[in-house]
């Protein structure tokens, strides 16, 4: 390309943001659910009482797990306990795995120990986990996929850098109300504003997957057969299992060691209790401390003989320094360690990121309108192409997303799979979503899919209403922010639509007739 | 019509996606050679950085004044690099 280097960089940006922006689109939106994650699950599931993390008796609670264990899962050979800590762990939960590959957890009622029984559903985690699984493929082909996706954003994001003439001034310019000029002024100021989140979010992706993607130096250093499970064993030294002995030995009492814990740790710090091979001569049991105390996203593990209760190996959060920075990027990608405020900048960081896509996306169509002629019959089909792939996932994916919450208190609660269900009805609606993007004419599919996210939105608090008692008549006089806030933002999700729509029907400027040719627009 | 004028877009796409990614591996290869610390240790760091590699090395890709240079200045690190890589695998690393 006899162009210069900026030009080159600008054709770089426009395609490494178009080509994939919709899946784009939706790993922003699942991400950003996922910081509201565990409020999701227990949104819905409603049968769980309010979370209680402030007064935790550890031992009454470890024990509670344990003979749920035993009872459970005498055989299992790992048992895991998680204490309720915070709005990440909110319940005690136990969970078992076999030999044979069997699984099993339960979430239980702190006073009594019994498990608690909810509806089955997969909640705001399978939201959250779409958001680098996505769903109904297989792992070794999303594992690459999604690092593949992540490289175009990468991309885009530096392109964008470089093509940029005046970042600072961008922070100051907005345009209302002049069509194409007024999509780039919000495409630039939503990116620039969170630029530092995007690139932290992006490369922090990246190294997420950096033992999957980058196999050969990996093999080039730690060849052969165990080639690789040796780096593992060399950087991870503390993942290293022990083998069964296959010799009965009755499991050490666990009360000694979380006294041992509280010594080193202080008060209510324990968050995790791991068993390996319990009932066996080569028992171990693996104290953590809580979860997201800092960006580190580790905490300190005590590690115990399972028979004789000694004091096996202590290993502190941050070891190396290289273990420690890619520990704090991955910590910094989750954000489990942020308390409210940095929380909701967070969402907002997540919110502006798909906004920075949707404009780009929609920008790209803008722009082209103008150019549309006869000759260039190609770029009439492209740029219809992309705007109904835009009004499609744009507005449809998250309509999508609140039939998945309408599922969840409509589908039967006796049903059989239902929590594979309500994932079923949010893709069927999305690709419903599709359809009449691909059909309507554009202006009204624009108009139709904003109304039917308003409705969808505003009315999911009456749907709840209908089928549980824990709407806002009641959840805002107990203060349980959990449910007020959600039905309270799925109101103001559909407020915005509304809004939207209702901007759209009084631009005169814009008829049915000019909307594929509108010069401003 | 459409075949013809996208073929020089195309060259530089495979370039970029796969030719940067073999010329990521080798200059990683030889960054973690060059790396003072263990060969856990620096493999674990420059698998961070390979990324930021990889992304120069499909700036470059796209930026290439020709679709010639576009391949050379992959494929010229690449030839003097394979040696050296050779010779690292060899001797087991550092």
């Amino acid at each position: 390309m006899k162009e210069t280097f900026r030009q080159s960089m600008a054709w770089l940006h426009t395609w490494s943001g178009l080509v994939l922006g919709w899946l784009l689109y939706f790993m922003f939106v699942t991400g950003t659910a996922g910081y509201l994650d565990t409020e999701i699950d227990r949104w819905m599931q409603p049968e769980l009482p309010v979370a209680e993390t402030s007064s935790v008796d550890e031992q009454q609670a470890v024990q509670s797990g344990l003979s749920r264990l035993n009872q459970k899962a005498p055989d299992a050979d790992r048992w895991f306990i998680a204490l309720p800590q915070d709005r990440n762990n909110p319940y005690l939960l136990t969970f078992w795995s076999g030999a044979d590959g069997n699984t099993g957890n339960n979430v239980l009622d702190m006073a009594s120990g019994e498990p608690l029984t909810t509806r089955d559903s997969h909640g705001g985690q399978l939201l959250y986990q779409m958001h680098w699984k996505l769903h109904y493929l297989p792992r070794i082909f999303t594992n690459w996929f999604i690092t593949f996706v992540t490289m175009f954003m990468f991309i885009a994001i530096i392109t964008g850098i470089i093509i940029h003439k005046n970042i600072f001034k961008d922070f100051f310019t907005f345009r209302p109300a002049k069509g194409q000029r007024s999509w780039l002024d919000a495409h630039n100021l939503m990116s620039v504003l969170s630029l530092p989140f995007q690139l932290m979010i992006t490369y922090s992706g990246l190294i997420f997957m950096m033992f999957i993607v980058m196999p050969v130096m990996i093999a080039a250093f730690y060849g052969g057969d165990n080639g690789r499970d040796k780096f593992f064993e060399e950087i991870f030294p503390d993942s290293v299992q022990i083998e069964k002995a296959d010799q009965p030995a009755s499991l050490t009492a666990l009360n000694p060691l979380l006294t041992t814990a509280e010594s080193h740790w202080g008060e209510n710090a324990v968050g995790y209790v791991e068993i390996n091979h319990p009932g066996d001569a080569h028992a171990r049991v693996t104290i953590s401390g809580k979860a997201g105390q800092g960006p580190i996203r580790n905490s300190p593990k005590l590690i115990f003989d399972g028979v004789s209760g000694e004091l096996l190996d202590e290993i502190p959060a941050k070891t190396s320094a290289t273990r420690a920075t890619r520990d704090v990027f991955l910590g910094l990608h989750e954000g489990l360690f942020a308390g409210p405020f940095l929380r909701v900048l967070y969402l907002l960081s997540g919110l502006m990121g798909t906004l920075m896509i949707a404009t780009g996306l929609i920008l790209w169509t803008r722009k082209r309108r103008p150019r549309l002629d006869k000759k260039r019959p190609g770029l009439a089909k492209g740029v219809d192409l992309v705007e109904r792939l835009n009004i499609g996932t744009i507005i449809g994916l998250p309509i999508a997303i609140g039939a998945y919450f309408w599922a969840n208190r409509l589908l039967p609660l006796e049903m059989a799979g239902r929590a594979e269900w309500e994932a079923h009805v949010m893709f069927i609606v999305w690709l419903l979503m599709l359809m009449h993007a691909a059909l309507r004419p554009l202006r009204r599919g624009w108009l139709e899919q904003l109304s039917v996210a308003s409705g969808v939105f505003l009315l999911l608090p009456v749907v709840n209403a209908l089928t549980t008692d824990r709407h806002l008549g009641q959840s805002l006089p107990a203060g349980d922010w959990v449910f007020a806030g959600f039905d309270l933002s799925m109101l103001v999700l559909g407020f915005v639509f509304m809004a939207i729509a209702i901007k759209l029907k009084n631009n005169k400027t814009i008829t049915a007739k000019n909307f594929s040719r509108h010069k401003l627009a | 019509m459409v075949i013809k004028g996208s073929l020089p877009i195309l060259s530089r796409i495979i370039a970029a996606i796969f030719g940067g990614y073999l010329l990521t591996q080798l200059i990683s290869i030889v960054i973690v050679a060059a790396l003072p610390a263990s060969r856990g240790e620096s493999l674990f760091i420059t698998l961070m950085l390979s990324f930021t590699v990889y992304a120069l090395t499909i700036l470059w890709a796209f930026a290439a004044r020709s679709v010639l240079w576009c391949w050379l200045g992959l494929l010229i690190p690449a030839i003097v690099l394979a040696l050296p890589v050779w010779l690292i695998i060899q001797t087991g690393g550092i």
